[in-house]
């Protein structure tokens, strides 16, 4: 109760706090939906029509392109966020806390998701009014979307241990957001993809709520690989984070910024 | 009680503390003083459970991660929330019930009245006083067994550096509070014992805390600062 309690209390201070920054909120809007404005006129994606024998691909690239969206928001509000806790002090707290770290996140992962919900009623709107183009989410997407933001998180994590170590991150979440739109399938589907690649929970994830929103067959087979891939990213993140607290800490430098 | 036993840490090559033993009980507020580079962070850092020591080890005997550590500056708050929406959150993140949140909040409030007026004002509008005096209301309010405090003091005005010591010689009753400070003034009025530790080592220690300026002459504690 007292962990429900607690992650709560994260997830509120983050909403109450991101509210204020209306400028951030606003500035996402307008990057997002650029992009997303730019990919539509474009005519990108318009293979994902073959791939998944469907023939709106506007809508197979905005499923994507949202889930990447939310993606994005888990490894920066995650990796990028300690870096900034670090400097105002209240990181300091949180490793002193009555709940592990990776648990108090989890707050602060929910608070991300939920102010990202703001853009994406934004760019959902620029489809539905500048293209035409709707959203058929069912129960399946929206858990298999679920599933991807766990293992993101974890990804997530694994970055906020390079920013408890090394300090300064910023320019390679920058980098892995970019690279994930280009690697993850959300554009187009390549068909040889990298083994490492395959590995990131967003990859999968886009592979799979495609062929749920065309009506492809997923197998069991499929299901299974993705919920081992999502747990596999949130544990190694976990892992990893506390891992690099502890050297932080041998090391000396946690204190240092 | 926390009993620090023979504290030894080396960072990049350089030995930072050299056996280090101390003991802080739960009624008392003392201070660590000491020239620059004597190692007074080092050693918070190790008792907030913020960095390994390379040998030696600290005995708690209650929680071990209950201990609040106040960084220097305008840090340590969140600054876009209200002073009450920081309090509630440090509060929660150490363990504390709702119930307890609000009777510290109510005790305190009552006994430090300027703190109830800017309850439900963001942090950003505060005066860089105020934060230190909220900063320092939180940490005493949310359930810590042990504060450390480090240049709690600095860069504020007679009036602030009152309404702080009157805290802590209020919270002292059911903590441990450490206060690490350049500041002879500040310590004299609220200190009850005093580590002085230089080079990493710990020189002298003495709860007569008026004479902490001699001593920190006689100790020859004194670099480029005129004490």
């Amino acid at each position: 109760m007292m962990t429900l309690r607690i992650i709560f209390e994260e997830l509120r201070i983050n909403v109450l706090e991101t509210l204020s920054y209306k400028f951030g909120i606003i500035s996402d809007l307008f990057v997002y939906g650029g992009l997303q404005i730019f990919l539509f006129f474009s005519n990108t994606g318009s293979s994902l029509s073959n791939s998944y024998v469907y023939n709106n691909s506007k809508e197979l690239l905005l499923l994507g392109y949202i889930t990447w969206i939310l993606s994005c928001a888990c490894i920066s509000n995650i990796g990028g966020e300690i870096k900034r806790e670090m400097m105002i002090g209240t990181f300091y707290q949180k490793i002193n806390a009555f709940i592990p770290i990776h648990l108090l996140y989890i707050g602060k992962l929910l608070a991300s998701l939920t102010m990202q919900m703001i853009t994406i009623i934004g760019v959902y709107a620029i489809s539905v009014i500048l293209f035409n183009v709707k959203l058929h989410l069912n129960i399946y997407i929206i858990l298999l979307i679920f599933l991807c933001m766990i293992g993101m998180y974890g990804v997530g994590l694994i970055i906020g241990g390079f920013a408890v170590y090394y300090k300064q991150i910023n320019s390679i979440v920058f980098i892995i957001q970019m690279l994930l739109l280009f690697v993850s399938d959300v554009l187009t589907k390549k068909q040889n993809l990298g083994y490492v690649f395959k590995i990131i929970p967003l990859t999968y994830c886009n592979d799979l709520i495609r062929k749920v929103l065309s009506s492809s067959y997923v197998g069991l087979y499929d299901v299974i690989v993705y919920i081992l891939i999502c747990s596999f990213n949130f544990f190694v993140g976990i892992v990893f984070l506390n891992f690099m607290i502890k050297q932080a800490k041998k090391r000396g430098n946690l204190l240092q910024f | 009680m926390i009993k620090v036993n023979q504290i030894s840490k080396e960072l990049l090559g350089n030995k930072i503390l050299k056996d280090i033993t101390m003991e802080f009980k739960c009624g008392n507020i003392y201070s660590i003083v000491g020239p620059n580079g004597a190692g007074k962070t080092t050693l918070i850092s190790i008792l907030s459970n913020l960095m390994v020591p390379d040998s030696g080890n600290i005995i708690h005997s209650k929680n071990d991660k209950n201990i609040f550590l106040l960084l220097s500056g305008e840090r340590n708050l969140y600054y876009k929330n209200t002073v009450k929406d920081n309090i509630k959150y440090f509060g929660t993140l150490r363990g504390c019930t709702k119930k307890t949140i609000d009777n510290n909040i109510k005790s305190f409030s009552e006994k430090f009245p300027d703190i109830k007026n800017i309850l439900n004002k963001k942090v950003e509008n505060l005066s860089f006083g105020q934060k230190r005096i909220v900063a320092t209301y939180i940490s005493l309010v949310s359930g810590s067994d042990c504060v450390i405090l480090d240049e709690v003091s600095e860069g504020l005005d007679l009036e602030t550096k009152v309404r702080i010591r009157n805290m802590l010689s209020e919270a002292k009753t059911s903590k441990i509070i450490i206060l690490i400070s350049h500041d002879f003034e500040f310590i004299e009025k609220c200190t009850d014992y005093v580590y002085y530790i230089k080079n990493g080592i710990l020189v002298f220690e003495t709860d007569n805390v008026k004479d902490i300026r001699q001593d920190y002459k006689n100790l020859n504690l004194i670099s480029n600062r005129s004490v």
